[in-house]
């Protein structure tokens, strides 16, 4: 009986076995990269606003600390998006007139709210407390990045659960002193260490400090965010 | 598959062989059908796991279809949201993100209870009782829970109408004011539901000043006319009467569901409960010790399931009862005791006796309000004798402002329309074409006058009726007009308590639709004295009213939610000399032959009222189990003699836990008659039969048409309670009813433990037998426990539970548990709907609910203990209520079988669902002895209906189609109170150690414990509540931390009648029980030897 099959099928099939689970592993590897990618996570995507609010005036330039908007933020699961009336209190005085601003005049005039898009959003069944975070020496810098050099807002990590974890796991790689939360240049350098009356050598040691200091138990249950 | 139907003659033979199965859940169970077995030990019953629905299938499919489409189009990008934040701030200081409570006050059948209304971002989503309100105390009905469904129900009318053309409120206030317009009001009717607010009746007495001709009538299907006549009888006046049943040592309830029914249920469960429970000394009821309470009724009711004594009797011998004890009591002037039975006459001998060995004033005697005026001059005169006025009974002058009694003041209205002195017709809040008795079949007669020819009438006046009602219902249909009612919840108004004390409604939204109030009604239609009609806005009315409070005492008012001290002063109420001899002292005579007829307000909706709430359509009758569904309920006994019968359909294709035929009877009243399914109830008087009101909508909305059957069809106005010579002939018919008692079985262990006060009271004082019980590690509540599941290892002085892990974790930190009082709990299943509200569970329809799929997360299992097996096999003496919700197992057996690990154990003892992860194998529902498990077998939760979307919890998540559920401990309150804790914990650091307030001391020395190495703040006890137990009447329900050793938890945790539901299985359950108590009389129930089995 004559062969079917000829001889460089055996090669061929070798290269066919491998290439299959290559290409499989290939293909599961390509998955994980993409759910990380800025293509899904949206890290980096800056999005169209109605107004071109700019973080980086305001707080870089102009110094406003962001509790003055964000005013939830110490108190309430959500950090809050300020009402019109806030963006009013200053610009019924300066700027009034600005083409820029005109949507925030019609809202106020209207009463109708102007309509952000959101930039951050965490994962479905997940439940983010911001006041709990902020209490225990959590800077907004952390999660959101240097907003203070953003001109449009754009999201800096990728609000993934192993993202969360990362800091769940290891607090003292992020923890500050309370009073510098707010502050987006804080360096390690830059605080005392009460115990010796020296600024703190670098975030190792002022993390494992603040760590007890705060007796941050950071959960890993899963309960801590799914409800 | 046909199954035979219940042999009588098997449940004998049954109960007398067997010795150890006591308690049992179901006629069907009892009897030990094999096939019912089978069928109660599969997890999900046959057709549960199949799409035997194929509309169903088809929609999932067509749902499939476009969700796919939905995902080809998106891609696997999250989409953007918008974030859209207020224009001004709101002046509340209301935080986002944050809930702010509101205290408002529900009204019912014109009674007043105080409520906190949970709003989140301005929507109201979960109601809480009112802990500062004497009517509430903090406890709440199923009714009340449901109230934030009824407020964002999609089928509530919308808009204005005339002949369904919508119209606006301007154009029917000007219809209205032409027909007043110069006239005295002649013809000019009101048809209003029972007015409790102040406000509103000096509204109308304004109005009538105007219009003196013109007529208001009062629509109460469920009202109090036969308590206040009997207090005319008795004193000659009408009077206001509530119990204070924390003074009462002996209840005796005549017919009264006063658990659960009646604008005091909520308040009487709390202080009857107060008095069932051990206290902190270890003393049962308190100082005073524990009451007893012994229920003579013809229905199975809430009361009567908590009885320590309870007579089934049939209507007119209820009554007969009543005389016959103040016969025995000796009471001045009563007659000689009418004719009862023998069993009748040892209970009025040992309850005579035994209220007579009592003190005065420490007894109280309640009539329900279907028992005849006469049965309650009998009460109030029974209850003077022993010197109850005062101490346990209260009188006050009649608490609502409208004084008329329902009942005749419908007749009323119907004869004057028949006459034809009304030409215009205004409904208020009231249904009377659904709701009427049928002998006034006023749906009839409004749909005559709707066709009557102009000149065919007296008044040559056109005919006009205007409806105001929260939904389009039968009356609507019947009117030209239709205005709709604005909710509870949606506008100002002001209200009265059970005792009088005067709530403030206040609203926490603005109305949803275009919704009015009878406020607006009648101020529109009323002229101020500077000629212009009062158009004030609600606010004002009611403030304007309370004018005599400053701001102050007005604002403190509104936040508290009631004027304090209002209630009006007790009566000292004198009996009339010769009370006996009028004319009326005589017991409603019944039928000697035939049945009689018992009518009662329906648990879930009511009067009808409530049709269109699925959650309380759904939720299961506390007796009957049944959901969608009322029935003609009566005992195996007349069943059997009725040769009818119920029977449990076990097909292939959906052989279903909950599908029970029943057969349909023909129910003839005098000259009314109704097709209506049976059901038989255990417990139940023979030779009566009861209906419950309020099933049998034919326009109630998608939720409520069409199920159930109409009673109001058999209601006489004469006689609204009861009917004797009623009839009842077998119809070669059978109905579905949709019962939720067989399932989720947990196969009959020794679950539900009750014990009487007496072997109790052994115990405590058996030195020996506690020392050698703790040697053991079992309690009273524990001790036949035979401890499979356990080992005592050697030289150990204990023994241990069988243990899988090498070791038992060692909670540190917070360890949540939870006891559940069964001495406490009353069945009444508030804590069912509260848990529905709280966690955003969806209702699922009368279909699912025969398929076993309920998604309760909480279900409470009634078990029967036979009383008597070789007389009465269905004569259960004690009635038991078991509420089950996840146990939170510390080695729970469902987190060992998923796959996924989408069940798993929190750090704080918590059994955690992880939705994301579920894929829905159900393996976990499997292993879980306590059936506690859900699943979404579709998409139950509703995601599209804009109103619906309103009512759900934003803490908590909805589920999809796919995954499984089940109790969390309501974790996000856990959450919440330790974010909080934790936040005024970072505030405190600058504080000396001693002056911070939530530094905790259950650690080693004092000191706070530590959890993985760090301190934890202190959750004070108390601050962690779950839904279940906020809403608990009876507060049977306690949750904590078993860590802190000062917790109220804790302490009941080493009650010695703590027990653990199926403990010898190792499971270790932080959801605990303790044995219910019973103190029943023992010359009625023979005290059995103490260490006998149990």
């Amino acid at each position: 009986m004559p062969q079917i099959f000829h001889r460089a099928f055996n090669t061929l099939a070798l290269v066919a076995i491998y290439s299959v689970v290559f290409l499989v592993a290939g293909l599961a590897y390509a998955a994980t990269v993409l759910v990380r990618s800025p293509y899904v996570t949206n890290v980096g995507v800056t999005r169209e606003q109605p107004i071109p609010f700019s973080h980086a005036h305001h707080v870089n330039e102009l110094g406003i600390d962001c509790r003055y908007c964000h005013n939830s933020a110490e108190e309430s699961a959500h950090a809050g998006v300020p009402p019109t009336k806030t963006c009013m209190n200053c610009h019924s005085q300066i700027w009034v007139g600005a083409d820029m601003l005109a949507p925030v005049r019609e809202s106020y005039a209207t009463n109708k709210p102007i309509e952000w898009t959101r930039v951050h959003k965490i994962g479905e069944f997940s439940y983010f407390n911001h006041a709990v975070h902020v209490k225990k020496g959590m800077s907004c810098a952390v999660c959101h990045g240097r907003i203070d050099h953003m001109h449009l807002v754009r999201q800096q990590n990728t609000l993934l659960m192993e993202w969360c974890l990362e800091c769940h796991r290891n607090p003292e790689k992020y923890v500050r002193p309370r009073d510098q939360i707010y502050n987006m240049n804080f360096q390690p350098q830059d605080a005392i260490n009460p115990e010796t009356g020296q600024p703190f050598k670098d975030q190792a040691e002022l993390g494992a400090y603040y760590v007890k200091e705060y007796q941050i138990r950071t959960k890993e249950s899963c309960n801590a965010c799914h409800r | 598959m046909k199954r035979k139907p219940i042999d009588p003659e098997l449940l004998r033979d049954r109960l007398a062989a067997e010795q150890g199965k006591q308690y049992w859940r179901s006629l069907e169970e009892l009897a030990g059908d094999p096939a019912v077995t089978a069928m109660l030990q599969r997890e999900f019953p046959d057709g549960a796991s199949e799409w035997s629905d194929p509309v169903s299938r088809r929609q999932f499919l067509m749902l499939m279809g476009a969700s796919l489409a939905l995902a080809g189009a998106t891609g696997c990008r999250p989409p953007t949201g918008k974030v859209i934040p207020f224009v001004r701030p709101p002046e509340d200081n209301r935080i986002p993100g944050k809930a702010l409570y509101y205290a408002t006050a529900m009204p019912l059948s014109g009674y007043c209870t105080g409520l906190l209304v949970e709003s989140n971002e301005g929507r109201p989503t979960k109601i809480e009782g009112h802990p500062d309100h004497p009517t509430s105390q903090g406890g709440t009905s199923a009714i009340h829970q449901a109230a934030t469904l009824g407020l964002y129900d999609p089928d509530r009318s919308k808009a204005i109408s005339y002949r369904q053309q919508v119209r606006t409120w301007g154009e029917v206030i000007q219809v209205l004011r032409r027909r007043l317009n110069g006239t005295k009001g002649e013809g000019f009717a009101f048809v209003t539901e029972t007015i409790g607010s102040p406000t509103l009746a000096a509204q109308i007495e304004e109005f009538q000043k105007q219009y003196p001709a013109a007529k208001f009538y009062r629509h109460e299907p469920v009202n109090d006319d036969n308590a206040l006549l009997g207090s005319e009888l008795a004193f000659g006046r009408r009077l206001h009467s509530y119990a204070k049943l924390e003074n009462a040592d002996v209840i005796v309830a005549l017919q009264a569901d006063f658990l659960a029914e009646g604008p005091g249920q909520l308040v009487y469960s709390r202080e009857f409960a107060k008095r069932r429970k051990r206290d902190e000394e270890g003393k049962v009821g308190g100082p005073r010790g524990m009451n007893r309470l012994y229920v003579i009724e013809t229905d199975l009711t809430v009361t009567g399931a908590a009885a320590d004594n309870r007579l089934a009797l049939k209507p007119s011998q209820v009554e007969a009862f009543a005389f016959a004890l103040a016969a025995e009591l000796q009471v001045a002037g009563a007659p000689a005791a009418p004719k009862l039975s023998d069993d009748a006459t040892k209970y009025v001998q040992a309850i005579a006796k035994d209220l007579k060995a009592r003190k005065p004033g420490s007894t109280a005697i309640l009539v329900g309000p279907s028992a005849s005026p006469a049965v309650h001059a009998v009460a109030h005169a029974i209850n003077v004798a022993l010197g109850n006025v005062g101490q346990t009974i209260v009188y006050t002058e009649p608490l609502l402002p409208q004084r008329q009694l329902a009942g005749p003041s419908l007749r009323a209205f119907a004869s004057d329309l028949a006459k034809g002195a009304i030409d215009t017709v205004v409904f208020v809040g009231c249904n009377p074409a659904y709701s009427g008795p049928a002998d006034l079949d006023l749906g009839t007669a409004l749909a005559e006058e709707l066709k009557k020819p102009i000149h065919a009438r007296p008044s040559k006046k056109e005919w006009l009726a205007v409806h105001m009602g929260l939904y389009f219902d039968e009356t609507a249909r019947l009117c030209q007009w239709h205005i709709p009612q604005v909710h509870f919840l949606e506008d100002w108004s002001d209200g009265v308590g059970h005792d009088g004390t005067v709530r403030i409604l206040q609203p926490l939204i603005a109305p949803l639709y275009e919704g009015k109030s009878f406020h607006d009604l009648i101020g529109s239609l009323t002229k101020k004295s500077d000629g212009d009609f009062d158009e004030r806005s609600t606010y004002e009315m009611v403030r304007d009213h309370w004018k005599k409070l400053d701001d102050n005492a007005w604002f403190t008012a509104i936040h508290d939610g009631l004027i304090k001290d209002s209630a009006p002063a007790p009566l000292q109420a004198e009996l009339v000399k010769d009370l006996f001899a009028k004319e009326a002292m005589k017991p409603w005579s019944g039928s000697d032959k035939g049945l009689e007829l018992l009518l009662a307000p329906e648990p879930g909706v009511y009067d009808g009222q409530f049709a269109n709430n699925g959650w309380l359509q759904e939720w299961p009758r506390p007796l009957s189990r049944l959901t969608w569904d009322n029935a003609l309920i009566l005992s195996p006994a007349t069943a059997e003699k009725l040769q009818v019968r119920t029977r449990i359909r076990l097909l292939r294709s959906g052989g279903e836990h909950g599908e029970q035929a029943a057969d349909m009877v023909k129910l003839t009243v005098g000259k009314q008659s109704l097709d209506v399914a049976i059901w038989i109830m255990p417990g139940h008087a023979d030779d009566a039969v009861t209906l419950h009101l309020g099933y049998g909508r034919t326009h109630a909305g998608k939720v409520g048409t069409g199920y159930g059957f109409n009673a109001y069809k058999v209601r006489n106005s004469e006689s609204p309670w009861v009917a004797a010579g009623v009839e009842i002939s077998k119809l070669n018919k059978e109905y579905m009813l949709a019962c939720v008692q067989g399932h989720h079985s947990m196969e009959g262990r020794d679950l539900v433990r009750s014990e009487t006060l007496h072997a109790f009271e052994h115990y405590e004082h058996d030195e020996k037998l506690k020392e050698k019980l703790k040697k053991k590690g079992l309690n009273f509540a524990t001790r036949h426990d035979h401890l499979v599941g356990f080992e005592k290892k050697e030289g150990a002085k204990r023994a241990t539970p069988l243990n899988l892990y090498e070791k038992a974790h060692h909670y540190t930190g917070y360890k949540w548990g939870m006891v559940v009082d069964l001495s406490a709990c009353t069945g009444c299943g508030a804590c069912v709907v509260a848990c529905q509200a709280e966690n955003n569970s969806p209702v699922i329809g009368k279909t699912e609910v025969t398929r076993g799929r309920e998604m309760h997360w909480l279900r409470i299992d009634r078990y029967f203990k036979t009383g008597k097996p070789d007389e009465r096999p269905d004569d259960p003496l004690e009635v038991h209520f078991q509420p089950v919700m996840c146990q939170h197992c510390e080695q729970a057996p469902c987190e060992l079988v998923c796959p996924v690990e989408a069940t798993v154990h929190g750090d704080e003892g918590t059994n955690d669902m992880v939705y994301n992860r579920c894929v829905g194998t159900r393996y976990c529902a499997n292993n879980c002895p306590y059936k506690v498990r859900r699943f979404n077998f579709f998409s139950y939760a509703d995601y599209d209906t804009p109103s619906l979307k309103l009512v759900y919890n934003p803490e908590v998540t909805v589920r999809t189609r796919g995954v499984v559920e089940k109790c969390t401990f309501c974790i996000q309150r856990i959450a919440y109170a330790r974010i909080e804790a934790a936040k005024e914990a970072m505030e405190e650091l600058a504080l000396p150690v001693k002056q911070r307030k939530r530094r905790d001391s259950n650690g080693e020395d004092g000191k706070p414990r530590l959890h993985d190495g760090k301190e934890i703040p202190l959750i004070r006890d108390g601050e962690v509540q779950t839904a279940c137990q906020t809403a608990c009447p009876a507060e049977a329900i306690v949750f904590g931390d078993l860590n802190d050793k000062n917790s109220k938890v804790a302490k009941l945790q080493d009650s010695p009648l703590n027990y653990s539901l199926m403990g010898e299985l190792g499971t270790r359950p932080r959801v605990t029980y303790l044995a219910a108590l019973r103190n029943p009389n023992p010359e009625l129930t023979p005290e059995k030897n103490h260490e006998g089995h149990h």
